[in-house]
């Protein structure tokens, strides 16, 4: 009754003849009375009783001349083979993919919305085609800024994230020496190399679906309310970058975004192999070009371009 | 000179506008501008009139080249508006009631661009610079920026803005359209000195008052569809009705009784 009325977490009952049933070598039965939507408690206690078992257990052996050890045929050695990077790269290198996303998402974000609805809202968007330049000089200029603000927004996370392990190594004195050590074979020229490879298709796609986005819009509100989902729509996808035992394959390395989330986490470890890499490469270049061409056929649209 | 010759323009409805436009609209396209031809000469300034939503933003618009005509001709000093794109757009200077500036940049900044857009010589932009400064008084904010400064000082750089690059073909699309008296008479002086240098001037506008002062010809459209184009003196000599206000009246009414 205390239990339901939830002044105790947890009841255990004893039976009366526990003490007898334990010294004649029988089985007793402990009940145990707990909430499930409790079961951090729950758990707790199971614990201590494991604990117990193990007690009375041992008692019982001892009391039988029976060795411990002859209970257990078999015992299981375990020796781990990966390297600290691999270790520490599995984990933490899911964390970078999804910084250098965010941030070059962002860095592109604000620029697409401004060059492409904010001009529109401000007027200057038809000051700006009664110039002699042509829709696509325009276009590519505007592009051009969008795509570097993302480009440059990623590359300052990662510069500094580098930077930072490099030259401060004194601070992370009290992390274990491999971990810093993993930590400065990261961030190698090689690997930084590669997750550039990554990240400039990445970025030529996010600025050509923001732009498009973005021309689509009538204002800065409208456009801010169109991309704010697709933000979500590209974070899912980096996040299952964290789940353990989903590998980088040569038939997952065509999906977008995910892609790049297991390849940057393999870089990093150091476990990458080169089919799957080549597959997310070539895919986000032809997505990213692909992605271009529609934004500047909607810049080129006459209902997109101007105000209405 | 701006040669229209039975100028078109039809936009493609979605669904929703199709929706928008009630249960009685059956077809998919809808028409803005249809079959309308005038004439702007060189040292005249042609007033396009009409009501809003009559086409007359449409037009200029083709003028200009941001829209391609869906049928029709527009000859800007003798060079077609699709063909030649951006060498009509090199000899035009467009200027509308809603035209926006660079808020972050300085007017000096903000014509430097428009100048190097143009292709204009570093020594020819600071010659024309200076003689637009000294003529606007636009010296004590010409390093300000331009979001600091009052709606007259913005509308001085966007007139500066507009005939930087010496065009021979000036577009006002509403030109004072929410501006104040003083402001607005900023813009009325410019388009009187265009027509004095023997510039092509075309501006639309629903204010008769600007109509009286400025016009030399005068388009009337409804609707899309060109209601009378002329000389300002046939119009007036022919009006029915006492005032021009009125005698717009009443050739819309007629217009849409046909």
């Amino acid at each position: 009754m205390s239990l339901i009325g939830d002044s105790l977490d947890v009841v255990l009952a004893f039976p009366d003849d526990m003490a007898q049933k334990l010294d004649s070598m029988e089985q007793a039965t402990i009940t145990l009375y707990y909430r499930a939507t409790e079961d951090d408690i729950r758990s707790r206690v199971d614990g201590i009783l494991a604990g117990a078992q193990q007690l009375w257990l041992g008692q019982r052996l001892e009391a039988l001349q029976v060795d411990p050890r002859q209970m257990e045929p078999v015992v299981v050695r375990r020796i781990d083979l990966s390297s600290s990077r691999e270790k520490i790269g599995q984990t933490l290198g899911a964390m970078v993919p999804y910084f250098f996303m965010i941030f070059c998402f962002l860095g592109c974000m604000y620029p697409a919305i401004d060059l492409g609805a904010g001009e529109k809202e401000r007027g200057t968007m038809e000051t700006l085609l009664s110039s002699p330049a042509s829709r696509l000089e325009i276009f590519m200029g505007k592009f051009g800024v969008v795509a570097l603000g993302g480009l440059t927004s990623a590359m300052l996370a990662i510069g500094s994230l580098a930077l930072s392990i490099q030259f401060n190594s004194q601070s992370f004195g009290e992390l274990p020496p491999e971990f810093t050590e993993s930590m400065s074979s990261m961030v190698q020229p090689g690997t930084l190399a590669m997750l550039f490879l990554l990240l400039l298709p990445l970025t030529v796609f996010f600025a050509s679906t923001l732009m498009t986005l973005s021309i689509s819009a009538q204002s800065f509100k409208e456009a801010q309310s169109l991309i704010s989902p697709v933000m979500i729509l590209v974070m899912l996808p980096t996040v299952v970058a964290f789940i353990p035992g989903i590998e980088l394959t040569t038939a997952n390395a065509w999906i977008p975004i995910f892609n790049v989330s297991l390849a940057a986490r393999d870089i990093l470890a150091g476990t990458l192999t080169t089919e799957p890499f080549l597959i997310a490469v070539v895919s986000l270049f032809a997505l990213a070009l692909l992605g271009m061409l529609i934004s500047l056929r909607y810049y080129k649209s006459e209902r997109n371009v101007l105000p209405s | 000179m701006i040669e229209i010759e039975q100028l078109s323009k039809s936009f493609e409805l979605n669904r929703r506008q199709r929706k928008e436009m009630g249960s009685d609209f059956s077809g998919k396209t809808v028409y803005a501008v249809r079959d309308v031809s005038l004439t702007a000469k060189p040292g005249r300034i042609f007033s396009l009139l009409g009501a809003n939503g009559a086409g007359k933003t449409t037009t200029l618009r083709m003028v200009a080249t941001m829209l391609r005509p869906s049928a029709g001709t527009i000859r800007v000093c003798g060079m077609d508006t699709v063909r030649d794109a951006a060498a009509v757009r090199s000899k035009l200077g467009f200027l509308t009631g809603s035209t926006g500036l660079y808020t972050r940049l300085t007017p000096v900044e903000l014509l430097r661009y428009f100048a190097d857009l143009y292709g204009m010589p570093r020594a020819l932009f600071e010659q024309r610079k200076n003689h637009y400064f000294d003529l606007f008084d636009m010296h004590p904010f010409a390093d300000r920026q331009i979001g600091k400064l009052s709606t007259g000082m913005k509308q001085k750089v966007s007139i500066v803005r507009t005939v930087l690059h010496d065009p021979d073909v000036l577009v006002f699309d509403e030109p004072t359209s929410g501006l104040d008296v003083i402001t607005a008479r900023n813009i009325i002086e410019l388009i009187r000195d265009c027509r004095t240098q023997g510039k092509t001037v075309i501006f639309s506008t629903h204010i008769m008052s600007e109509v009286e002062m400025l016009c030399d010809d005068l388009a009337i459209i409804h609707r899309g569809s060109l209601v009378y184009s002329g000389t300002y003196e046939h119009f007036k000599s022919n009006m029915q009705t006492s005032s021009l206000s009125d005698e717009f009246v009443r050739l819309a009414t007629s217009a849409e009784k046909v």
